[in-house]
């Protein structure tokens, strides 16, 4: 056998060699997948922030609006406004997940704008407390019982052998709190009625249009002649206020009040829901265009 | 077999050996991983919990599904951003749908007042996406570094079916009508008288058959032996080398001794290590006349002649 330099690995050094390179393989496969070991961060948002083009950078205009999409359209128009420029810094909106976080705001007096319903306002008597006063409203509106068949009856012997749905929230006055004062007032024992929960009016209208339900309660919205018939409905009260666009009035600050306003109209104008582009304006201010849009109640 | 085959075999044993261990490695830390990003997951949601509207059937919560399924879809794109391969499936019976059928983890997230089960789905372990480059490099360089044993390994194998360019080892051969010893190698031919060669035929097929029995020259000869001398010497009478009446091998057995070794060193004179195997042993010293002394080929074996006119 012709020797090389080849020869100097004989068995011994490979086994070795061997067993070293199959423990590198081991590890190398072990750190080619590794991932990193970061948390995962915050991806939630409830709230954002912008800058206005004003010094007063110590100054926040906090609102609260419940609806992610309605939050940041307010904001983004408010950071461009020159009134609240000249008085704030920074505009800071929260729209929340949950019921509660509206309490927190309003009944703290947290937020300096804020869009609620009248009810609620009442209850945490906001408007004497922090001298919250309406800046722009939407629409009064009716509350009715929705079936798919009939025509509702407001008797107790109508509603016994009904699946009913409402809404699973407590301030909901249409979907929750006016149905349910209905049944108390004929003197329904609500734990023998067959209710469905919904989140939403939008999950109430998916729970008739498929059955699940004989009626719900809701208002009755434009589009809603295309799923049923408004022959079958039958309103539960009197008109109930639509929600309105409180400011915290501090201070006698007309200035940002009209400026406020002026920009919730305009988005309001902007908005294709025939419900929300119909508002009306409280506290007259001289800078609006003084086109006052009433509603039709 | 040929010499390639045991290379790509070589190879493929290689690279076996080294890839195993290369994906039980990959394989390891997919587990970790994955255990890793599921406590990550858990972390997340557990944090995130007040913030979800989940169902709640104490307080008559049906829970924003809408929003839990978009709540879902954003982790798992963030997961997926962070390269975790693990998604999110299930957070308290909302599901979003799933396109394939991994295996699924079930952790239960305990609050106060409720508990939150979730299922994260979890990748299958794929040996494909888990092959590299390296195990194969590797296993090429060990190949080349060990190609020396690889080819000797063949060699060893092919020892029972020799070969023509094998070198073979230098044999006798007697050839009994020429009267000459030829090396078979070296093709050495050398003459030898009628008494050394009948002599040296008998001794080497004696040998041959009896191992173990000593040859001494204060002993007579065996019966066997010179049964087997007398035996050639009739043959080359057969052949007609001779007609003298055949010769009495007891005597002069030291020149006859001679004769032969004379005759084996001629022989292999290029390759004296053989002659250990052919050359009956010469007594050294006082060993001539020690009794202990053998002349028979101990070492001898029937592969080693070649007997010609037998």
């Amino acid at each position: 056998m012709v020797l090389s330099h080849l020869a100097f690995f004989r068995k011994r050094v490979i086994v070795t060699f061997l067993c070293i390179s199959i423990v590198l393989m081991f590890y190398l496969g072990n750190v080619n997948t590794e991932i990193s070991d970061e948390a995962i961060p915050v991806f939630m948002e409830i709230s954002s922030q912008c800058k206005t083009k004003g010094k007063a950078v110590d100054n926040n205009l906090i609102i609260y609006v419940p609806s992610e999409v309605v939050a940041k359209q307010v904001s983004h128009k408010l950071c461009k406004d020159d009134v609240v420029a000249k008085q704030y810094g920074n505009v800071i909106v929260h729209w929340g997940y949950k019921l509660g976080d509206s309490v927190e705001f309003l009944g703290k007096g947290v937020a300096d704008l804020i869009l609620a319903k009248e009810n609620i306002m009442q209850a945490f008597m906001a408007e004497s407390t922090y001298n919250y006063q309406a800046v722009l409203g939407y629409s009064n509106y009716t509350a009715f019982f929705i079936s798919l068949k009939d025509k509702p009856k407001l008797e107790k012997l109508y509603f016994l052998d009904k699946r009913i749905g409402l809404l699973d929230y407590p301030t909901s006055r249409s979907g929750h709190i006016l149905p349910k004062a209905l049944f108390k007032d004929l003197k329904v024992n609500i734990d023998n009625l067959d209710i469905t929960y919904a989140n939403s009016h939008q999950g109430l209208r998916d729970l008739l249009a498929s059955g699940k339900v004989d009626l719900i309660a809701s208002y009755w919205k434009k589009g809603d002649e295309q799923q049923f018939s408004k022959n079958y409905i039958e309103p539960i009260s009197k008109p109930i206020s639509g929600s309105k666009w409180y400011l915290k009035m501090d201070v006698d600050n007309t200035d940002l009040l009209c400026a406020v306003q002026k920009n919730l109209f305009e988005l309001a104008k902007q908005n294709e829901s025939t419900y929300f582009n119909h508002v009306q304006l409280y506290k007259s201010c001289n800078t609006t265009r003084g086109s006052k849009a009433v509603t039709d109640a | 077999m040929h010499k390639y085959h045991k290379i790509i075999i070589s190879f493929i044993v290689y690279w076996l050996i080294l890839q195993l261990s290369y994906s039980l490695g990959s394989y390891s830390e997919h587990r970790s991983n994955i255990e890793k990003s599921v406590n990550q997951i858990q972390t997340r949601i557990a944090l995130d919990l007040p913030r979800l509207s989940l169902p709640d059937q104490s307080l008559n919560n049906v829970g924003d599904h809408t929003s839990i399924i978009n709540y879902i879809e954003k982790l798992n794109t963030q997961l997926a951003t962070m390269g975790f391969k693990t998604q999110i499936h299930t957070i308290k019976n909302i599901s979003i749908e799933s396109k394939d059928t991994n295996s699924i983890i079930y952790r239960s997230l305990l609050a106060p007042g409720e508990s939150v089960d979730i299922e994260i789905s979890e990748p299958n372990f794929m040996i494909i996406e888990n092959l590299s480059l390296i195990p194969i490099l590797v296993a090429l360089l060990f190949v080349y570094l060990t190609l020396e044993h690889i080819v000797l390994w063949q060699n060893r194998k092919n020892k029972l079916l020799p070969t023509e360019d094998e070198p073979k080892t230098p044999f006798l051969i007697i050839n009994l009508k020429d009267k000459v010893l030829i090396n078979s190698e070296s093709k050495v031919t050398i003459p030898l008288a009628n008494k050394p060669l009948c002599f040296y035929v008998a001794l080497t097929e004696f040998c041959t058959l009896n191992k173990d029995v000593v040859l001494n020259q204060n002993k007579d000869l065996p019966v066997e032996l010179t049964e087997l001398a007398n035996k050639y010497f009739l043959r080359l009478v057969e052949l007609g080398h001779t007609v003298r009446k055949r010769p009495n091998f007891s005597n002069s057995l030291e020149k006859t001794l001679s004769e032969i070794r004379a005759a084996l060193d001629e022989v292999f004179i290029d390759s004296p290590e053989l002659k250990v195997i052919y050359y009956p042993p010469k007594a050294h010293g006082e060993g001539s006349r020690s009794k202990l002394h053998h002349y028979g080929l101990s070492t001898i074996k029937s592969e080693h002649i070649e007997l010609i006119g037998k």
